[in-house]
């Protein structure tokens, strides 16, 4: 036999038909013997009744129910892909996203877009190679700025296919360090800042920037070139 | 040009589904936007979605409960950004489910509250459940105007049975109390 507060509990679940088959007759059980508990099963369900009758709301007229099913019918039919979009991505929200997107894009890889492909940057950085290999033995002439830095010596190492030792030095009052290498067929100059690392080469009539975008490490570059000879 | 006889026979098809369940569509549909127009256009909305993915709804499962999930993601998706601050619900501040259910204050007696019902107003009805939370609403209303089942309400709104049926027990419970206080304000009854 159930007791008055697990009856309670079951009222709701009773009202909605929602009762296991001998929960409901324990439930029925109880009810018959108890007052209180059918005061309260009664007031539920006049309070359940009372409710839907008062939001029980006229529905539009037939002729307005099937103009929006048509209608409903009808648009699927001449939105086309526009449709098949999210709501949420229409429009402003979608306008939103690209924006910040691009945003996101120039913060990370920098103002400048990539311009040159790599075939374009690949050449370079061989004549650039080329011009200083065939001079190893002479003697280069630095103008150092700076003391060792690991992280642009190596960058420059893998990609320039040489082996130089780029010594960089902070600037004063500022975290950027910089290291000046010039050849007569080529200079080479390195920025490093606390974030990424900045090379440029400048071989003879023309010059290249190769840029890194990931501290320290060179796994990612661009490369901007010009034609003509550069001026300082 | 004709249509084809494939098209036509979704079309009527679809068109006597909508039709059986467009009056409660547009009953839950008016009390979740409060205004006749955008009901409107939710239901329509609803149905041009319903009608888009016709053709891969299962015969045999639950047409009322697909479209009611249909007409609850539509009007979160377009509702979302205008749903009014205080819809917000800390679950945490809400009494615990059946914790005090049985406070004889809340519970009154059959007298009492056959005058709660007698005097309170079609206008208080709608405000009482307009007040309550947005989670507490939309199980009231698909419980105790779509009918639809624990099951239904939980695949609808993507939450556990039990979740559903402790949402339900609060929700009716904070409009009884709204009802009841209605009645006090009024006079109608002692307090």
């Amino acid at each position: 036999m159930l007791s008055c507060q697990e009856c309670e509990r079951y009222i709701p679940i009773f009202l909605d038909h929602a009762l296991e088959v001998r929960e409901s007759l324990d439930v029925q059980a109880h009810l018959q013997s108890c007052l209180s508990c059918h005061d309260r099963i009664e007031s539920e369900r006049r309070l359940r009744m009372f409710v839907r009758q008062f939001l029980d709301v006229p529905p539009p007229p037939e002729e307005i129910k099937r103009a929006i099913i048509l209608r409903a019918m009808q648009d699927e039919r001449q939105c086309g892909w526009r449709a098949y979009l999210p709501v949420p991505v229409r429009l402003r929200d979608f306008a939103m996203g690209m924006a910040t997107a691009a945003l996101l894009a120039l913060a990370v890889y920098g103002i400048l877009p990539d311009l040159w492909s790599d075939p374009d940057i690949q050449k370079v950085i061989h004549e650039a190679s080329l011009a200083y290999g065939t001079h190893t033995t002479q003697h280069m002439p630095l103008e150092v700025v700076s003391a060792d830095d690991t992280a642009v010596t190596q960058w420059l190492n893998t990609h320039m296919g040489n082996h130089i030792k780029l010594p960089c030095l902070p600037y004063p009052g500022s975290e950027e360090r910089c290291a000046h290498v010039s050849t007569p067929w080529g200079t080479y100059h390195a920025l490093r800042f606390p974030w990424r690392a900045h090379v440029t080469a400048y071989p003879e009539d023309a010059s290249v920037r190769l840029r890194t975008s990931r501290r320290h490490v060179a796994t990612r570059w661009s490369g901007l070139f010009h034609s003509g000879r550069y001026t300082e | 040009m004709p249509e084809p006889v494939e098209l036509r026979s979704k079309q009527g098809e679809f068109e006597a589904v909508a039709l059986e369940h467009f009056n409660t569509l547009y009953s839950t549909a008016l009390r979740l936007t409060r205004n006749a127009s955008e009901a409107q256009d939710l239901v329509q909305e609803t149905l041009l979605k319903a009608y888009r993915f016709f053709d891969r709804f299962e015969p045999g499962t639950n047409v009322k409960a697909w479209l009611f999930t249909i007409l609850r993601n539509t009007y979160i998706n377009t509702y979302r950004k205008t749903l009014r601050q205080h819809e917000h619900v800390d679950f945490d501040r809400i009494e615990p489910f059946y914790a005090d259910s049985a406070n004889d204050a809340e519970w009154l007696d059959q007298e009492s509250f056959e005058n709660v019902l007698r005097h309170v107003v079609q206008d208080d009805v709608k405000r009482a459940l307009d007040a309550l939370p947005e989670a507490y609403r939309l199980v009231v209303l698909l419980a105790d105007m779509a009918d639809l089942s624990y099951k239904d309400i939980a695949a609808i709104v993507g939450c556990p049975e039990g979740t559903v049926m402790s949402r339900l027990f609060r929700g009716r419970r904070l409009l009884r109390k709204s009802l009841q206080e209605f009645a006090r304000k009024g006079g109608y009854i002692k307090g």
